[in-house]
């Protein structure tokens, strides 16, 4: 039987609705269908569910193809980068959750970086 | 008729953009949402074009071929308006003027028809700038 999961929070724009109805699979693996929310609102909760959605982090390579990699591997070469750059930029965080942005100001804060983001434009 | 005529250029958002950019930015629908310029009819008139003709849009900071439709929103004759996102950004300046932002509103630009020329995609654009374009889709 779907689960009908109501008062859920849009995570995009600043209309910061907090109505969302959202009907979830049985295995509440699935989004099947959003309510009351824009069309953008309901692209965003659809895309959770998109199989072509990148889950694992990826390096470009030499040929210019995507390979997947591990978060181990994602987190060495971001740590190499830091260190390696002179006057490093940490830039984006559109549609990031408050956890994800208070750990990447920690980073920021550790690796002495500028940290901007999609608002500034 | 003229062969090329000079507007002024808005580029903005869209709802149709903001819902293709969160189905991914590569994808058709993004392409059919952003890859189009919209003007006046009276605008298309002079120009001589129909509805839906391929045309270059061409700034100060460079040139991008997109499609020119009737306003989907209040566009009066003498305004251009391309939506948010990798077409426009081939023609806004890049000068902040000290704001931090770039001009993504009110620059002149020059619209010629370009009936017989293709619109890139977007990955075309964007990896074209930094010279990683290898072809195909």
């Amino acid at each position: 039987m779907p689960k009908l999961i109501t008062q859920v929070g849009c995570p995009y724009c600043g209309a910061s609705c907090d109505d969302i109805e959202v009907l979830v699979s049985d295995d509440g693996k699935k989004i099947l269908e959003t309510r009351n929310a824009c069309v953008i609102g309901n692209e965003i909760f659809h895309h959770v569910s998109n199989p072509d959605r990148p889950k694992k982090p990826r390096m470009r390579q030499p040929d210019g193809s995507m390979k997947e990699i591990s978060y181990d591997e994602a987190v060495d070469f971001a740590a190499k980068t830091l260190l390696k750059a002179k006057k490093p930029l940490i830039y984006g965080f559109g549609s990031t959750n408050c956890e994800g942005m208070s750990a990447v100001a920690r980073v920021a804060e550790k690796a002495g970086a500028v940290l901007d983001n999609c608002a500034s434009i | 008729m003229a062969e090329k005529i000079i507007l002024n250029m808005i580029t903005q958002r869209a709802i149709e953009e903001g819902q293709a950019m969160e189905k991914g930015k590569t994808t058709p629908e993004y392409f059919r949402a952003c890859s189009i310029v919209e003007m006046n009819p009276e605008d298309m008139k002079r120009l001589g074009i129909w509805r839906n003709t391929n045309v270059r849009v061409t700034s100060e900071a460079g040139s991008v071929i997109v499609k020119a439709i009737e306003p989907t929103q209040f566009c009066p004759p003498g305004l251009a308006h391309i939506r948010q996102g990798v077409w426009a950004n081939q023609v806004v300046p890049p000068r902040t003027q000290s704001t931090g932002v770039p001009q993504y509103s009110g620059f002149p630009v020059t619209i010629e028809p370009a009936v017989n020329e293709n619109i890139k995609t977007a990955l075309e654009l964007v990896q074209g700038a930094v010279g990683l374009w290898k072809g195909g889709n």
